[in-house]
């Protein structure tokens, strides 16, 4: 799993041909790329921006590979671009991007639980992308607190504060109310 | 909520994700995109390299339609086009408005086009504080969002009554190319009113520099830097010192610093020191620690410090360090221990202090010394203005002089009333030359330092040899 020559300059004429450095990095996207794509669909709850997303972040880790020999440290290494990348489309306010209370492209929703998945969604599309993008990491990807904080790049208590305010936020959702607070 | 419902959480939103889309060339598209910005990135390499050695010959980019021309020969030569006109533009260039270079064109009122293919931030040099080392590489990924964001900004009423506080900060200016080649420039006010020129309508802004910023930093994510850019850095002639608004201070790649004292009278020079790598890093991996300092400090006790820094993006920053501490975007930063045992070693050895210039609270024999040191410094252009006696200027700055006493003069009639005069005795030699007795002959007008306009030679000194 070399990407890097001989002379020590990184080879960008290999992909697609026989090279296995390639060969592993289409291998790493085919394993892992639809993963990726679910927690980016959770992020911009839109199928082709999630695409973009993860294209992008593997655009940009890509000049690494190679470079980190454990798989799993290059795909930390695409999350935390991922989540990264889409806290930057955030901040740029050119994009016209806003908090939102409804997901662009909802999931199929059909059968008995249909209105609570759309509740869902939608309490998830209301939160401030920092606490999504903090919750998804926690409870989808189950990342500690700890590395959560290392792949958003904040600290710690960063980390606590907006999980716990996302939480307190979703937790007003029909769906996901526990039926013994009611009781 | 309880962990159970914690854990319950999060196969709920498992739950709520559609299947992924087939997605067979995903690898492919990430490699490509990528590759892309590594084109870019040597594109704009090349041309960097290349103005260094090109002459530019008055290129004039004609522009469709309705649009103003931009009559502006490009600060550096635009990519040859050898392969045949069908090869699209990749790149832009800034316009030369450094000094002695022409000014702006006319700002276009038309809307901007679509599709542009880079976008780079060009200072708009009117003074030597606007200015600033335009970067190597100009956004691509992004251009087009960013174009209509530009567009996108308040139109300012033409009836408006404005009140702007005073235009203090620079302007800058955002190159946009297209693939045919052509540009359009539109400014962005930093200060006062923010105004949006060429962009359509006048506009207001705030906030399109910044979020340029922004999308470099990331498309340099997906691109390894192009390596040395060529610039050097040194210390700055105007304080606080312009810099590249794309410069991380985390990507400083050779620096200079800059010492100076602050007890000196005006803007003392600053005394340069180069920055070793292995320093280099120690000073930036504790500039970017993200410790920050609660308070300012009380009273200043050190030198004024400027680390002049640059990137192989070819950015340039500059970053102070006054009272001790350094001024950071976020707060005021203290070097850590073994951080300011690098700073501390540097300023050692930084060169000496310069000969100070004589000055109105010196006495004539301490106003000829300094002229004398300013002489053996080499520093003629300077003393130059303190003397014009051919036997300091055209000593050839080996002059070795020993002041005695000095006394005032009457001022004769023919000089005018509020001239004083005085003479200085001293002992005079020039390299391994005899000493021989001199006087000094010194005038100084009203709050200005002793001048002076004459050596005359006496006798030799017998030293016994």
């Amino acid at each position: 799993m070399e990407a890097v020559s001989a002379a020590g300059e990184r080879r960008d004429d290999v992909v697609g041909g026989a090279d296995p450095a390639a060969v592993s990095f289409e291998s790493f996207v085919a394993a892992r790329g639809d993963a990726l794509w679910r927690s980016a669909w959770l992020l911009t709850g839109d199928a082709g921006r999630a695409e973009d997303l993860v294209q992008t972040a593997l655009a940009k880790a890509w000049p690494h590979w190679g470079r980190i020999d454990d798989p799993s440290g290059f795909e930390a290494y695409v999350r935390r671009a991922l989540f990264t990348t889409h806290a930057s489309w955030w901040r740029r306010r050119w994009r016209g991007e806003r908090p939102t209370g409804e997901l662009p492209e909802p999931a199929p929703s059909t059968g008995p639980d249909a209105d609570l998945r759309h509740d869902l969604m939608a309490a998830l599309g209301a939160l401030p992308r920092g606490q999504r993008a903090v919750v998804v990491l926690r409870h989808v990807e189950d990342l500690s607190e700890r590395e959560t904080a290392d792949v958003l790049g904040v600290s710690l208590g960063t980390v606590k504060s907006q999980l716990a305010r996302a939480l307190a936020a979703l937790r007003r959702s029909p769906a996901l109310t526990d039926p013994e607070e009611h009781a | 909520m309880t962990d159970d419902h914690s854990r319950d959480l999060g196969d709920r939103l498992r739950d709520l994700v559609p299947d992924p889309p087939a997605a067979p060339g995903r690898a492919a598209a990430a490699v490509e995109r990528s590759r892309r910005h590594r084109r870019a990135r040597t594109t704009a390499a090349v041309v960097g390299a290349a103005a260094a050695v090109a002459v530019v010959v008055g290129a004039v980019a004609v522009l469709p339609g309705d649009e103003v021309a931009d009559p502006v020969a490009p600060a550096t030569p635009q990519p040859t086009r050898s392969a045949g006109p069908t090869e699209p533009a990749t790149d832009v260039e800034c316009p030369d408005t450094t000094r002695g270079g022409r000014q702006l064109p006319n700002l276009s009122t038309s809307p901007l086009p679509s599709n542009p293919v880079a976008v780079r931030l060009c200072p708009i040099s009117r003074s030597e504080l606007n200015g600033f080392p335009a970067s190597i590489d100009a956004l691509e990924d992004g251009a087009e969002e960013f174009v209509a964001a530009l567009q996108e900004k308040p139109v300012v009423e033409p009836d408006a009554e404005r009140v702007c506080s005073a235009d203090l900060a620079a302007t800058y200016a955002f190159a946009i190319g297209y693939a045919d080649g052509t540009r359009r420039i539109v400014t962005e006010e930093q200060f006062g009113c923010r105004d949006l020129e060429g962009a359509g309508p006048l506009r207001t802004s705030g906030g399109m520099t910044a979020a340029f910023v922004e999308a470099l930093h990331d498309q340099r994510e997906a691109q390894q830097p192009p390596g040395p850019a060529g610039l050097a850095p040194s210390c700055p002639v105007t304080y606080p010192a312009p810099g590249t608004p794309t410069y991380q201070l985390g990507e400083t790649t050779a620096a200079v610093l800059c010492v100076r004292d602050p007890d000196q009278e005006g803007p003392a020079p600053w005394r340069e020191v180069a920055v070793p790598a292995d320093d280099l890093a120690v000073l930036v991996n504790d500039l970017t620690d993200g410790r920050y300092e609660r308070r300012f400090p009380p009273t200043c006790p050190s030198p004024q410090l400027a680390l002049v820094g640059v990137t192989a993006w070819g950015d340039l920053g500059t970053t102070q360090q006054n009272c001790g501490v350094w001024a950071l975007e976020r707060g005021v930063h203290r070097s850590g221990r073994a951080a300011q045992a690098v700073v501390d070693r540097l300023v050692a050895q930084a060169p000496s202090s310069p000969a100070p210039e004589p000055t109105s609270r010196m006495a004539p024999d301490e106003a000829l010394n300094a002229v004398v040191d300013l002489v053996n410094d080499g520093r003629l252009d300077v003393a130059g203005d303190h003397t014009s006696a051919p036997e300091l200027l055209d000593a050839g700055g080996r002059i070795d002089v020993k002041t005695g006493s000095w006394r005032t003069v009457p001022t004769p009639r023919s000089v005018s009333a509020p001239t004083r005069l005085a003479d200085v005795e001293l002992i005079y030699r020039v390299g391994d030359g005899e000493y021989r007795d001199a006087v000094a002959r010194m005038s100084r007008l009203p709050g200005q330092p002793w001048y002076v306009f004459g050596i005359e030679l006496g006798d030799v000194v017998p030293t016994g040899d």
